[in-house]
């Protein structure tokens, strides 16, 4: 399935910014100085945003904010919806389910996240005067949020390195995590050279 | 004849950073291991492996890690620490786009190599 790509009317990334990005990678000294004090303000504020918001996540969604991701290349993103009771005639309401799942690769690891969605994933296009390479496209930073309103609801947010975000709306998410065999243990012609 | 002002300590030039090899630790932590030249830190982060540049200033330790970075693999880029990385992790630079792998960690105020 396609993701349209949104174009923010207000600054997706509460934490982490791709504002806050930029500054730090400035070339002007006081400029970088400054937003390296402000990446620390951020990194605390997640921190008690976070330690506020445990106790109300389950258990997978707290596994989720505590994965590490950073630097992780980007595989592929695929959401579709499933009717969860199937065509009843008559049927006013149809139930709709959906699950997104995001691949990435890190070193020898391909990690699947599979997320039961309550909304439709958003894909938001990074500014056009983005400076840094948009080959390769690899994981940056990310933050778990609440949905708006909704307790049981929640956001992940995700930067990556050609400046587009992600923002995933989940209920739940399992993270699933297959180890690579190494060239040799995978390559049987290296396996006899 | 007025006394000479006696030049402080404190207005002593502040010391270069220098540059060591680096390996991970628990925590996000970052250990330093042998003093390197640029040139062999240049050399190593082409390898793909991890340097690490130590120093009092920030603007300086900055300046040397992404001069080491691009002179070894081109375009880079800076990246804060990462929530996830722990108290003890360091920025660095990383090659835009990647490979190799690896980083050219800096110290900051805040954050300092073990």
């Amino acid at each position: 399935m396609k993701h349209p790509t949104d174009k923010p009317s207000s600054p997706v990334m509460r934490f982490f910014t791709p504002e806050l990005y930029l500054l730090f990678n400035s070339p002007d000294d006081e400029v970088a100085d400054r937003a390296d004090e402000d990446w620390e303000k951020a990194l605390q504020e997640y921190q008690r945003h976070l330690d506020a918001l445990r106790p109300r996540m389950p258990s997978q969604v707290r596994a989720l904010a505590d994965l590490c991701l950073h630097d992780a290349e980007f595989l592929d993103l695929s959401q579709e919806p499933q009717p969860i009771v199937a065509g009843e005639p008559f049927q006013y309401f149809p139930l709709w389910s959906a699950v997104a799942i995001l691949s990435v690769k890190q070193e020898r690891k391909v990690w699947s996240l599979i997320y039961l969605l309550w909304d439709r994933v958003r894909e938001y296009a990074a500014a056009q005067d983005w400076p840094f390479s948009k080959s390769r496209k690899h994981w940056l930073y990310d933050e778990v949020d609440t949905g708006p309103d909704h307790r049981d609801r929640f956001l992940h947010r995700i930067l990556f390195s050609d400046g587009s975000i992600t923002e995933i709306p989940l209920v739940s998410v399992i993270a699933s995590g297959v180890t690579l065999p190494t060239p040799e243990e995978g390559d049987p012609a290296r396996q006899i050279a | 004849m007025p006394k000479k002002k006696k030049t402080s300590a404190s207005a002593a030039p502040p010391q270069p950073p220098q540059v060591y090899e680096a390996s991970l630790g628990a925590g996000g932590a970052v250990r330093k291991g042998l003093l390197l030249t640029t040139t062999q830190a240049e050399a190593r982060r082409r390898a793909g492996q991890d340097v690490v540049v130590c120093g009092p200033t920030l603007s300086a330790n900055r300046s040397l890690a992404g001069a080491i970075e691009r002179n070894a693999n081109g375009n880079a880029r800076r990246c804060p620490p990462h929530a996830r990385a722990g108290l003890r992790a360091l920025p660095h630079y990383q090659p835009d786009p990647r490979p190799p792998a690896g980083h050219t960690f800096y110290e900051t105020p805040h954050r300092q190599a073990l």
